[in-house]
């Protein structure tokens, strides 16, 4: 492909990935096929500060594409099952936490390949550009951000740049490892410091007296065994006027995902019945089909949504 | 039931679901994963569950294919058919 060539730091990551693995390079390079040079500018601005930090880090180039195929090959194996035993692997918070949230070589490998899949599938891009889109329109009215299960930071990385000089920020994780990198990452890639409050926390337990203007929460709502709970807990915690944004998935086994979401509309009716608006959404199956084969084969749908409450 | 015939079988099976340029062709050095291949993830995924289940079927027990091994030699090199009918006899003869 002639026109990664010119993107140094990205071309490697992804040629590192593509010669390991022939799966990964049919979905690849037919997603970048068609992306827009916005997109590999953001993926080269995204891999020149990931290989500077992974080498502040001491953490070699390979082990952060084995563990981006680990990744991929944990979802194959959870497929497998999903599609045997027509459920989820994981069956609880508890187990999930046990293997991976308070597993510090298995988190870390987890972290970092998926902060590598940010910019290698679709989907995780299309949610991140729709978060960078609505952090953007949203930013003069926040004053005080909150973001649950922060990851690799990339999402936190992008209010962080994007927001006020005084804006407050919060950060909430239930995972110690979780938190360690997240905090690493922006310390090492954000210039101008800001102070950041971080949590070790199950986010039930976090504290609701402080309300806030702007909360993230990606990829929390099926890690859970009772997401409607944390839905109400966000209620509690957005200002008058604030807004959400979520991502979660439908049909989406993995090694840790508990709550099994069967439909784009059950996620929507939930949200509806915690007291919320859907101000925008996009609905994001992982493969190129008809949405009816999607269903029918029950392959993963991602979504995403700009949510607001119902005052 | 011999090992080829369950594998056959599920390529049959799978290649229905297969446009023409995407089917798995039942040869030895065909790869599932590897340089040559173009074996989509989901393909794969399905394929395994079929031999597995009519391994289930056969010997009344379960085996796992997609395990260390697999990706080990899949992300290093290549996985062939053949490879692939070996994996199953040892595991058939393991768990026999």
């Amino acid at each position: 492909m002639q026109k990664l060539k010119k993107y140094k730091n990205y071309n490697l990551l992804v040629n590192k990935v593509i010669s390991k693995s022939s799966t990964q390079k049919i979905k690849i390079l037919k997603f970048l096929s068609f992306v827009d040079t916005l997109y590999f500018n953001r993926a080269e601005a995204f891999s020149k500060e990931f290989l500077k930090y992974l080498k502040v880090q001491k953490i070699e180039v390979d082990y952060a594409i084995k563990a981006y195929l680990k990744l991929c090959s944990d979802i194959m194996v959870s497929q497998k099952y999903f599609i045997k035993y027509k459920k989820y692997p994981v069956e609880n918070e508890k187990t999930a936490y046990k293997a991976v949230y308070d597993n510090v070589k298995e988190m870390k490998s987890y972290m970092i390949g998926i902060a590598i899949s940010q910019f290698l599938w679709p989907t995780h891009y299309a949610m991140y550009s729709f978060f960078i889109e609505k952090i953007a329109k949203e930013k003069s009215k926040i004053d005080s951000y909150l973001e649950i299960g922060p990851g690799h930071g990339l999402f936190l990385l992008q209010a962080l740049k994007q927001l006020k000089k005084n804006t407050t920020y919060e950060v909430v994780d239930i995972s110690k490892t979780s938190i360690q990198i997240t905090r690493s990452i922006v310390n090492f890639l954000l210039i101008n410091k800001k102070k950041i409050n971080y949590t070790i926390k199950n986010i039930y337990d976090f504290d609701n007296s402080s309300k806030f203007d702007f909360i993230t929460m990606g990829e929390v709502l099926e890690h859970v065994e009772n997401p409607k709970q944390i839905l109400k807990k966000l209620k509690q915690l957005i200002n008058k006027n604030g807004s959400i944004y979520l991502s979660t998935c439908v049909d989406c086994p993995s090694i840790d995902h508990v709550y099994h979401f069967k439909s784009i509309k059950e996620i929507q009716q939930m949200i509806k019945s915690c007291g919320f608006r859907i101000v925008d959404s996009h609905i994001l199956p992982v493969e190129d089909i008809p949405m009816k084969e999607i269903i029918k084969k029950k392959i993963t749908i991602n979504y995403c949504a700009h949510i607001k409450k119902i005052n | 039931m011999k090992s080829i015939n369950i594998i056959k079988d599920s390529i049959k099976e799978i290649n229905l679901q297969l446009k023409k340029k995407d089917k798995i062709i039942f040869k030895n050095e065909f790869q599932i994963l590897g340089p040559k291949s173009n074996l989509d993830s989901l393909v794969i995924v399905n394929l395994f569950v079929s031999i597995e289940e009519k391994i289930k079927e056969v010997i009344g027990k379960e085996i796992n294919l997609l395990n260390e091994d697999f990706f080990d030699k899949a992300f290093n090199s290549k996985y062939t058919l053949a490879d692939l009918q070996k994996d199953l006899d040892k595991k058939i003869l393991k768990k026999k």
